[in-house]
């Protein structure tokens, strides 16, 4: 079977700190996202729907060309025309196959596709300077801060010829990576690397702010990430159907809501997840709730994003007071509240902003039933 | 067990009157969904698996549930008329046979278990109502009389055509098996037979009870139902929910009031559903009112109408309005 496009799928992206702390073993694109999905579903339908056959999951983070170099035994065997490479980390809709053609058309030996953002923004991902045929002359990440510029949304297809050529020359170098050592490299061979321009919804996900954001756009009514369509669907794993049940006093606006929750609170502005149960008077603002989570009664929560599985007890104030910034490890300055997987939370507590929880607490971890802003605490699971 | 099972076809007419005849208004109650989660077979073939029943023979319709039936991942009936030739072929002394409009979890173990017990000639699974469940448990022999007479009496016309079959069964069933020794056992919890779009309507609207959703969604062992990969539900700003089922794929942008939104519903700005059932992928225009309906799959309902059926008399709306 002959392979025209084969996919390698960088998987093992791993989590700042406080994101982190939302998955297992701290890997980006197995986060729940979006009240049903994980990152990576993203990627994957992207792939899916692009008719692309074979994809390859790279799951050891060692550099993200490195992480390909490992692989070279595998793409001998496939032997396919052209090479794409994506990040499990990045919410969008992609067609790859239209990349492909322009790939084709301007007989590149590289297409890097390219998200016209403000200098400023898209300095963070790399700036790709292009000529007016849309060839690439220089990666860096300097612009003029006021204009637009094109940043790089480490969506590469490769010329499997090329590639090969490529990563045999670097071969061994640690933590090669493909923004800052490969394509510099091609460069510097003359290797023609050409840009596609794509202007639909491009989100990474790297922190938990990145990541509350990317959330919160689903929320919106007319969101740039439609999910609702059955063009370019989102497949995704999570085999529930189990509607949900909003009761006589559950108010939900502004709200995405997962299979099987029951809801007899309030939740604005929020992406809950499935088999939630948020109980009578409690209020879920800004705030995401993965999957099994149970709120008690009474309880408000305000921008807090709490993972799987946990207990959060009755008339507990989650979110208090003002951003403060805070002294945890990492740097907490998004105004959240982060509670990890399995966390219990005992009633009647308050907790502030710019804070983690971790693990089973009880009343007696809170010091006059209070956690203040910028602060972290981490028990037994 | 020592039983197989057999699940009877069963229509059912969705619009009582002049529609009688059209072919489009009979409808298998076999593939009917409940609150968006199972479809009435889905709960019968269950029933049957989980109380270890390894020979089921599914009786054919005209509808393309067969095709839904013989592809489940989970269990693997027989689909065929031949009633006769496949119980000679079983080795089980009982058979077990249901409708699939028979709403209810049940142990069919323990009702065989209470039938060779009492040494019943036939027992009737009833609701706490005292109303027949459209499931009974016989002998093979008795079973096999009585395919017979329906087979003899029928004659020409096809039993799985008619929208009534449910009844000229009874009926039968009355004739061969009424002088016998009938015993009835009752189901503990929520059991209700759908035979017509009234009781079909009321099944559903019953699962706004939290007895009921939990009987069929989180009581173990979890029913076998088959997967759809919507989006979850979105709520937008305007949206007013209240005591209902909302499930995956829907867009809600105006109010759900007492109503069962199954999948992929798109409720418009300004429109109203109260006391309804509204079937998969169905659209509702803005400023739409819709009351004491039943909304068909497939369906859309254009902007600025209004539907109002009686609490007596429930509406049902098929197709583009």
């Amino acid at each position: 079977m002959v392979h025209e496009m084969v996919a390698m799928l960088l998987a093992g992206g791993e989590a700042q700190a406080d994101l982190g702390i939302l998955s297992d073993g701290n890997i980006i694109s197995t986060t729940s996202f979006g009240g049903k999905y994980r990152i990576i579903d993203f990627a994957l339908s992207n792939c899916n729907n692009s008719g692309i056959e074979s994809v390859k999951l790279l799951k050891n983070y060692v550099g993200t060309a490195a992480a390909v170099c490992n692989e070279l035994n595998y793409l001998e065997e496939k032997n396919p025309e052209y090479v794409l490479i994506v990040d499990g980390a990045h919410i969008y809709k992609m067609n790859y196959r239209l990349m492909l053609k322009e790939h084709i058309k301007k007989g590149a030996d590289v297409t890097v596709a390219g998200l016209p953002l403000c200098a400023r923004e898209a300095k963070r991902f790399g700036i790709m300077h292009t000529d007016d045929n849309g060839m690439i002359y220089r990666f860096d990440n300097k612009a003029n801060e006021h204009k637009m510029a094109l940043a790089s949304m480490g969506v590469y297809i490769f010329s499997w010829k090329v590639l090969r050529e490529i990563l045999v020359d670097l071969k061994g170098y640690p933590g090669l990576e493909f923004g800052r050592h490969v394509l510099p490299y091609c460069l510097w061979r003359g290797k023609r690397i050409a840009s596609y321009k794509y202007n639909g919804y491009w989100r990474d996900i790297n922190n938990l702010k990145d990541y509350w954001d990317a959330n919160m756009d689903l929320v919106n009514e007319v969101s740039n990430l439609n999910l609702y369509e059955e063009f370019r669907k989102v497949y995704s794993n999570d085999r529930r159907r189990m509607p949900q049940y909003i009761s006589g006093k559950g108010v939900t606006k502004r709200a995405v809501i997962g299979s099987s929750c029951e809801i007899y609170g309030e939740v604005t502005g929020s992406v809950i997840g499935s088999d939630v149960v948020i109980e009578e008077g409690a209020v879920v603002k800004d705030s995401i709730i993965m999957d099994g989570t149970y709120i008690g009664k009474n309880t408000i929560i305000n921008k807090g994003i709490v993972a799987d599985g946990c207990t959060i007890g009755s008339e507990c104030f989650i979110g208090d007071g003002d951003d403060i910034g805070s002294n945890a490890q990492g740097g907490y300055h998004s105004g959240l509240v982060a509670v990890g997987a399995g966390s219990v939370i005992p009633s009647y507590v308050t907790i502030g902003r710019d804070t983690v929880i971790i693990g089973r607490t009880s009343r007696e971890d809170y010091s006059n039933g209070k956690l203040p802003s910028g602060r972290y605490m981490v028990k037994d699971r | 067990m020592n039983a197989v099972g057999i699940i009877m076809p069963h229509m059912m007419r969705q619009l009582a009157g002049i529609h009688d005849n059209d072919d489009r208004n009979i409808v298998s109650v076999a593939s009917l969904e409940i609150a968006s989660m199972f479809r009435c077979v889905d709960i019968v073939l269950d029933n049957m698996v989980n109380s270890g029943i390894e020979n089921i023979l599914c009786i054919p319709n005209s509808r393309d549930d067969m095709a839904y039936v013989g592809n489940l991942e989970w269990c693997r009936p027989v689909i065929s008329n031949d009633v006769d030739n496949y119980l000679n072929a079983c080795n089980e002394e009982y058979v077990i046979v249901s409708y699939a409009g028979s709403i209810c979890r049940i142990d069919y173990e323990e009702v065989l278990s209470k039938h060779i017990l009492k040494n019943a000639d036939v027992t009737y699974l009833t609701n706490d109502s005292n109303e027949y469940m459209g499931c009974f448990v016989t002998s093979k022999e008795t079973c096999m009389k009585l395919f017979k007479n329906i087979n003899d009496n029928v004659q020409n016309r096809s039993i799985n055509l008619l929208p009534d079959t449910f009844e000229i069964f009874n009926k039968m069933m009355y004739n061969i098996i009424g002088s016998k020794n009938g015993l009835c056992y009752m189901i503990g919890e929520y059991g209700r037979m759908i035979s017509d779009m009234t009781s079909y309507y009321k099944v559903n609207m019953e699962f706004l009870n939290s007895e009921v959703r939990h009987v069929f969604f989180r009581k173990k062992p979890e029913i076998h139902t088959v997967f759809k990969d919507n989006p979850p539900a979105k709520y937008n700003e305007l949206a007013k929910v209240c005591n209902s089922i909302i499930s995956n794929g829907c867009v809600i942008n105006g109010a759900v009031d007492n109503s069962v939104i199954f999948d992929e519903v798109y409720i418009g700005h300004n429109s109203k559903i109260k006391n309804s059932v509204i079937l998969d992928d169905v659209y509702i225009g803005d400023n739409a009112y819709i009351e004491n309906c039943i909304v068909g799959s497939h369906s859309t309902i254009r902007a600025n109408t209004t539907y109002i059926g009686r609490t007596d008399n429930i509406g049902m709306i098929l197709g583009t309005t």
